[in-house]
């Protein structure tokens, strides 16, 4: 079994099959988050059709040394935001409530959260901008730092911390006002 | 610090995203203002839920799926390949020319500029109505030394540029 190193290398040399193995165990990471970035699960199979034939054009592109996984969420997060801007040209988006009502996949030992407040919750991802959703999800999601994330979506640390204070802001807004009596706290 | 601003601050200060002066200083403020220490759990607990929201609210791709997903990048990659080039290269040689196309058009469109007077009777004329600029070759074979006298109308002042080839800083006589 081959490390990662050793699987771009591979890549880089032109062996197809190392290419899935070296994407394997980030595809649910790749998945998760071109999901919440455009709202429906259908979509976000084809975003990630299309980061990973980015992935696999660009390979030479990618600096050895970085992190493979954060270089792979630029490319989702940029083929999210391609998806959207071509998508609001035809119709109007976003119907994660809707979605995640429909075809979640949640494991029942991590059910905290009952399903009303969950969808709620999807409700509120819908008020955030692409970026600040972004930032959000790679900051409070997958736990990057500011730095991390700025290298990801190519912006400064400053710009990251403007974004995130509002995305945070924002839900903050939304989740209070579908809970203004504080149940937030029964919930948890 | 005044409240106005360590609210402005609570939003990164949940997550640990503030510089370590900051991050102290709003934490001085909080152990002694009890308003905008309510402020604070009440983002701190926002934040929490939606957190756990990401955490749990996840999807997961199916063997099968996640297979076809693969298969059908990679046979579009050997379609997009199959050209002459890779996309980047591709751009890299559309502009290089594009480039080349651009300086040859601007070579056709500015030659009777360098050609003789004789190849273009506009120059003639230009040359006619300004006649205080005059070109005339110097000592040496006209390839070699240009100089050129503009004399101001008004002012009377007169400058001379000499432009020569063979010009060396070390050697000059
Ligand atoms: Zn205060």
């Amino acid at each position: 079994m081959k490390n990662e190193e050793e699987l771009i290398e591979a890549v880089l040399q032109g062996d197809e099959d190392a290419f899935e193995l070296l994407l394997y165990p980030y595809r649910n990471n790749m998945l998760n988050l071109s999901y919440r970035m455009v709202g429906n699960l259908e979509d976000a199979k084809e975003v990630c059709q299309e980061a990973i034939l980015k992935i696999f054009k660009y390979m030479s592109g990618y600096k050895k040394g970085k992190s493979f996984k954060n270089w792979m969420y630029k490319i989702v997060v940029n083929a999210s935001n391609d998806f959207l801007r071509k998508k609001r040209r035809h119709e109007d988006i976003f119907m994660m409530k809707k979605v995640m009502a429909d075809n979640l996949s949640t494991s029942p030992e991590t059910q905290f959260l009952n399903k009303e407040v969950r969808e709620k919750i999807a409700d509120c991802l819908e008020d955030l901008s692409p970026k600040e959703r972004a930032v959000f999800l790679l900051r409070d999601g997958e736990g990057l730092s500011v730095k991390e994330a700025s290298e990801v979506l190519s912006a400064s640390s400053m710009s990251i911390r403007t974004h995130l204070s509002r995305a945070r802001q924002k839900l903050r807004g939304r989740l209070e006002k579908i809970f203004p009596d504080g149940p937030l706290e029964n919930d948890l | 610090m005044n409240c106005k601003k360590i609210r402005k601050y609570l939003p990164l200060y949940i997550g640990a995203d503030l510089s370590s002066k900051k991050k102290e200083a709003v934490r001085v403020h909080l152990g002694s203002c009890g308003e905008c220490q309510k402020e604070y759990e009440a983002y701190a607990r926002s934040i929490k839920t939606a957190k756990e929201w990401l955490s749990e609210n996840t999807v997961t791709w199916g063997e099968g799926g996640w297979r076809r997903t693969v298969q059908n990048a990679r046979a579009e990659k050997a379609k997009s390949s199959s050209g002459f080039a890779p996309w980047p290269f591709k751009k890299g040689w559309a502009f290089a020319v594009m480039g080349a196309v651009m300086v040859v058009a601007v070579f056709f469109i500015t030659r009777p500029l360098f050609l003789g007077v004789e190849d273009f009777p506009g120059q003639t004329i230009l040359s006619q109505r300004h006649p205080q600029h005059e070109t005339r070759a110097l000592s040496k074979s006209p390839q070699d030394v240009v100089s050129m006298t503009i004399v101001s109308k008004d002012t009377g002042l007169k400058v001379v540029w000499i432009l020569n080839k063979n010009f060396n800083l070390e050697e000059n006589e």
